[in-house]
């Protein structure tokens, strides 16, 4: 009767492994280690919990077979297990953990604002996230690009409902709501990518609500930063026609051109982003071809409509975000 | 058939309906603790308070409407005091005068509230939400409470005196304390407590 | 004649029910209501598994298309809302109510009509809820349905509506519920069982419905907050007008908090029910176990917070409310060595209650030492809102509160029909049970650390989550075919079931000193108690027996039952009770209907059937309590 027993539980969260780049366990800054340290200490002491009770289950089990009467009586070895597992040496055991907890809380403190070296604000859209550079005049969306040695305070808001940005591998969550100034602080410490999901349920797209957090080296980040301050570079001419022909506008803005939609994320330099859709969908010309005609079919019951772009103007529009680096 | 009777009789034993009553206040009370703390949680999120363009509230008649429901309360009271000693109808007088009192505070909160609804609404402001929410909550317990003492005289009216009759009183008067309690803390929370 | 024979004619003729057709619909009895409680409540856990069924079904695989989000949304909200509202709650008030004034020595509940009318008005409110299915606009904005996007700009179909409008209506069942019970275990206790003598189940009741008491306005609140936000434009959660979304969050958990220990508390009584009965011996350290319960109520009322850690607390709100969810796990750690104590020195029988009630310890503490994990802010604010929490909280309310209701249902089983379950049967759910829902709930753990939120209709391959996802779907189809068996088992031997006789299992509480099932009247003599299990008292118990030959305790001029007093249980008075009555579901129905004419906007009509309210409020009143009508 007995279930997985404790040895059993580590070795599969052993082989679990450290996780892909959404994990909890894969991480590259002080709090997130930090509470994974933590994390590593509470399921030690749980296990020897656990054990603990599961013996006393097992020798329950096994006095069922033998003979021995039913004491009548609370016995002082009774009333002592009681009280002794119960009480006592939890109460030792959880005073511990509190001091641990009181310890490990100002690394996952909110930063003060103008504390860090680089300031960004993430504002929470149904269903993307805004990503603004406000020191710099950028504005992206799904995609953080961070410098790898710096401190980065990151302030959440939200556009409409409450949102949570959550990448796990750089610290804790943060809920994004309405009139709050939630901030979380990032510093990580070498390059790597990092991918973070919304972690609130914010209605019908929740499930892909993700954005990609790139931790590059200093030079190549200013590179990057620099690149998405100038306007759009574009081929100009039809394809902004054709962007504008057919509604993109209305939502969309592209820094450059006439095209100031702010309902959707900001398309400046969409063809320097890895993803679409809130990292839902690889940037291929095939994926965004597909997004273009029929978003529903990607994400049921997002904002953005289909469209019925013909087959050159399709060409054309594809052609022209293609070249928007 | 002879069976054995059992024979404890206390002299005063409150009804199940007391106890149930108890209970039911308990759970009231605790619904307006609950509207009070959301009033003082908004009060304190919102730097000015009342918002601009709303006047802050009225004291004078809020406070007369309190103080009917505070006699209706001393009324169910004496009553209460009555009934036992067989003064059935000193105990109606006591329920009647709570009941007119109760009907006073109606009256009288209602005007308080229509002068209210011409300068503010509900819609405008988070202030003009819980306002009117725990004015309107206070009335409508009110408002139960006056149906309650008219079932209560209506018992009381009936004859001779029985235990069950005495019982409703009893019922009665608790509940009326309730509200009388009730109205003085929403008179302290949202009458009071902005003109500091 | 004998006495006796005289007496007993005299009860059967008195506590008669009428012909079934009408009982149907004025049964007052608390043995039929808390029957009508199991069975409808098993209904739910039904539908809702149904649901979560579904919903592991989509999360087999990444990027399935078995439903889509919509539906999706709608499944897992009315799977949260179903399992805690219209299952798990009031099955457990189904055994307190058939239960309770059996194990008290008591005729009926303080207030039968009262009880009847808690019934009527769950099913009914479970119904509103659930025809939000009809109009494919079931509530759809997770269990807690948080502003703003509950708020009409975000929601607006009417899906949150029948949410806040049902739960108001449940709401008012669950707190006459509560005070009934109450009253029922404060005044109606046999004659020596002083509370220091009173069962520890019916010590978790008590401390349950306390709880609901004082949880349950919160609740109301958020609900009235929501709606007059969504009906009439007020502006308690619009930052714009002054309002916070955040109050929203603090009025839902200071009532969701404690509602997780008014799902514990009841459960936990049957696991202190069970576990003596076979171990063969009285509880350890009752004292401690009944101030454990009344502690763990207690203190629930002072952790909600730690459902906000994510919100953007101060530091030291936040230091404050952790402290406490450490400090609530030590009653319930006192319960769980005390429960072990009294197995490992008792002579253990592991049949079928006694199995998940065992199975019911290993599952909690797996909860219960997760659940001390979140009271770890930073560790809280990494993995609350992921599969992590999701695998903690399944933990603790399926092993916490479903395990010991299988139990309860298998033990009390042969008390409520007279007749046994299939041991077999039994035995081969459990096992079912127990490794499904460790396959099922066991891997969302690692998919929680692997950084998967919760929520989600759908997920990416590649994450990691793939494996985590698959083991718990199929899991999710082995503890399907658990359930399955366990209601096969319960149907089957309602039927053809050996007779079970007054008390198959020798357990030590008053229910099992009638027959089984118990008579209309309960029992023909009000027992006298003189310890805290009273069924092992075989002098009292005889004590009895010549107590009917003489005539007395036996109440019989009418629907009788007896009253003592809070502390000691010494006589009080006599109670004459209500038998049939058509009012409670006259005024269940007239609510019901205001509430659906609210639900549509249609205010005026709603004010019109606010009369027929009143009217069958008058009517409750105005018929004789003691009126016994014959057939």
């Amino acid at each position: 009767m007995r279930p997985a027993s404790p040895a059993l539980l580590l070795a599969v969260l052993v082989l679990a492994g450290c996780g892909g780049r959404q994990s909890t366990l894969r991480t590259d800054t002080a709090p997130a280690g930090r509470i994974e340290r933590l994390w590593w200490v509470m399921f030690a002491g749980s296990a020897v919990v656990c054990a603990v009770v599961f013996v006393l289950v097992l020798v329950a089990v096994l006095r069922a077979r033998g003979t021995r009467a039913p004491s009548q009586e609370d016995g002082r070895g009774a009333r002592g297990l009681m009280l002794f597992g119960g009480a006592v040496a939890p109460l030792v055991v959880l005073v511990a953990l509190f001091v641990l907890i009181l310890r490990s809380l100002p690394s996952t403190a909110q930063p003060r604002p103008g504390s860090a070296s680089l300031r960004i604000d993430v504002v929470g859209h149904d269903w993307f996230w805004e990503i603004r550079y406000p020191d710099q005049h950028v504005t992206t969306a799904n995609e953080i690009h961070i410098p790898a040695g710096e401190t980065v305070e990151v302030h959440v808001s939200t556009g409409d409902v409450i949102h949570s940005l959550w990448v796990p591998g750089l610290n804790r969550k943060i809920d994004t709501i309405p009139a709050h100034d939630n901030r979380v602080l990032i510093d990580a410490r070498s390059p790597g990518v990092f991918r973070g999901q919304c972690a609130e349920f914010c209605g019908l797209e929740h499930a892909k609500m993700g954005l990609l957090v790139f931790v590059d080296r200093p030079d190549e980040f200013r590179r990057w930063l620099a690149g998405q301050e100038k306007p759009a570079a574009g081929a100009g001419g039809r394809g902004v026609e054709a962007f504008d022909l057919y509604g993109c506008s209305g939502c969309h803005t592209i820094r450059g051109t006439a095209a100031r939609g702010r309902i959707g994320p900001d398309l400046t330099h969409l063809a320097s982003r890895t993803t679409l859709a809130a990292a839902s969908i690889p940037n291929r010309r095939g994926y965004l071809a597909g997004w273009i005609l029929d978003p529903q079919h990607v994400k049921p019951g997002n904002r953005m409509p289909g469209s019925d772009v013909n087959g050159p103007d399709l060409q054309v529009l594809l052609d022209y975000l293609g070249s928007l680096r | 058939m002879t069976t054995v009777e059992p024979i404890w009789t206390r002299a005063e034993t409150r009804a199940l309906g007391w106890w149930a009553m108890l209970l039911v206040v308990a759970t009231e009370g605790t619904l307006f603790a609950t509207l009070l703390a959301s009033y003082l949680y908004l009060r304190f999120k919102n730097v000015v308070w009342p918002p601009a363009g709303v006047d802050k509230p009225q004291v004078l008649l809020p406070c007369v409407a309190t103080a009917f429901l505070l006699a209706a309360a001393g009324a169910m009271f004496l009553a209460a005091r009555a009934l036992p000693r067989a003064r059935v109808s000193a105990a109606r007088a006591g329920v009647a005068a709570a009941l007119v009192c109760g009907v006073a505070f109606a009256m009288f909160q209602f005007l308080v509230v229509h002068a209210d609804w011409g300068e503010f609404r509900p819609s405008g402001s988070a202030y003009g939400s819980i306002y009117y929410t725990v004015v309107a909550v206070l009335w409508a317990h009110a408002a139960a409470g006056v149906l309650l003492l008219g079932f209560c005289l209506g018992q009381l009216s009936r004859g001779s005196f029985r235990p069950v009759r005495r019982a409703a009183l009893e019922v009665g008067a608790l509940y009326t304390y309730f509200v009388a309690v009730a109205a003085l803390a929403v008179l302290l929370t949202v009458y009071l407590s902005p003109q500091l | 004649m004998s006495v006796a024979v005289d007496v007993l004619r005299k009860l059967e003729e008195t506590w008669e029910p009428p012909a079934p057709a009408r009982h149907f619909f004025t049964t007052v009895d608390h043995k039929v209501i808390g029957k009508r409680y199991l069975v409808t409540s098993f209904v739910f856990f039904v539908l809702a598994g149904l649901e979560a069924v579904a919903m592991r079904t989509q999360l087999i695989e990444p990027e399935n298309s078995f439903v889509g989000p919509s539906t999706y949304n709608q499944l897992f909200t009315m799977h949260g809302v179903t399992m805690i509202f219209l299952f798990v709650t009031p099955m457990l008030s189904g055994f307190g109510n058939y239960v309770v004034p059996l194990m008290i020595g008591a005729r009926d509940m303080a207030f039968p009509r009262l009880n009847a009318f808690s019934y009527w008005v769950y099913v009914l409110s479970g119904i509103y809820i659930y025809s939000s299915f009809l109009f494919a606009i079931a509530p759809n904005c997770g269990w807690f349905c948080y502003a703003p996007l509950s708020e009409k700009l975000a929601t607006p179909d009417r899906n949150v509506d029948f949410y806040s409008l049902g739960l108001m209506f449940l709401t008012i069942s669950t707190t006459v519920g509560a005070v009934n019970f109450i009253v029922t275990i404060f005044k109606l206790r046999a004659p020596g069982m002083s509370l220091n003598r009173l069962p520890l189940f019916c010590w978790a009741q008590l401390a349950t419905q306390l709880s609901a008491i004082f949880a349950l306005p919160a609740l109301t609140v958020a609900n009235l907050f929501q709606e007059l936000d969504r009906k009439f434009d007020f502006r308690f959660f619009q930052p714009a007008h002054g309002g916070d979304t955040v109050l929203y969050q603090h009025l839902f958990w200071i009532f969701g908090h404690p509602d997780v220990y008014i799902i514990f508390l009841p459960a936990v009584g049957i696991v202190s029910t069970v576990i003596p009965t076979f171990s063969q011996r009285p509880i350890v350290g009752y004292t401690w176990m009944a101030l454990a319960t009344m502690a763990t109520a207690f203190v629930g009322f002072g952790v909600w917070v730690h459902h906000m850690f994510a919100t953007g607390l101060p530091q030291i709100t936040m230091a404050f409310f952790s402290a406490a969810s450490l400090l609530i796990t030590i009653p319930s750690g006192v319960q769980i060595f005390g429960w072990c104590a009294t197995a490992v020195t008792g002579r253990p029988i592991l049949r079928t209650p006694m199995l998940f009630v065992l199975g019911f310890v290993v599952v909690f503490v797996i909860g219960g030492v997760t659940g001390v994990m979140f009271a770890a802010i930073p560790f809280d604010q990494q993995v609350t809102d992921s599969y992590f929490v999701v695998a903690h909280f399944h933990y603790v309310l399926f092993g916490g509160a479903v395990m010991p209701i299988f139990a309860g249902l298998y033990y009390w089983f042969p008390k409520l029909t007279g007749r046994m379950y299939n041991e077999l049967l039994g035995q081969i759910s459990f096992w079912l049970i127990f490794v499904g829902l460790n396959m099922t709930f066991f891997p969302m753990h690692i998919a929680g650390l692997l950084g998967m939120p919760r929520r989600v209709y759908t997920y990416l391959p590649g994450l990691g989550w793939d494996v985590y996802n698959l083991l718990s779907s199929i899991g999710a189809y082995v503890l399907a075919a658990g359930v399955a068996v366990v209601a096969v088992n319960l149907i089957v031997s309602r039927r053809s079931g050996v007779a079970a006789g007054d008390n198959p299992f020798n357990a030590n509480t008053l229910e099992w000193t009638t027959s089984s099932p118990p008579p209309h009247y309960n029992f023909a003599v009000l027992p006298t108690v003189r310890s805290a299990n009273p069924a092992w008292d075989r002098l009292d118990r005889a004590e009895d027996g010549a107590r009917l030959e003489r005539g007395e305790l036996v109440l019989v001029d009418g629907h009788q039952a007896l009253a003592t007093t809070v502390n000691e249980a010494e006589g009080d008075r006599v109670l004459e009770m209500p038998s049939e009555s058509p009012w409670p579901l006259a005024l269940a129905f007239a609510i019901g209907l205001v509430f659906t004419a609210v639900l549509v906007d249609h205010y005026a009509t709603a004010a019109i059937l606010g009369l027929l309210v009143l009217a069958s409020l008058v009517g409750w009143h105005v018929q004789k309590p003691w009126h016994h009508e014959r057939a």
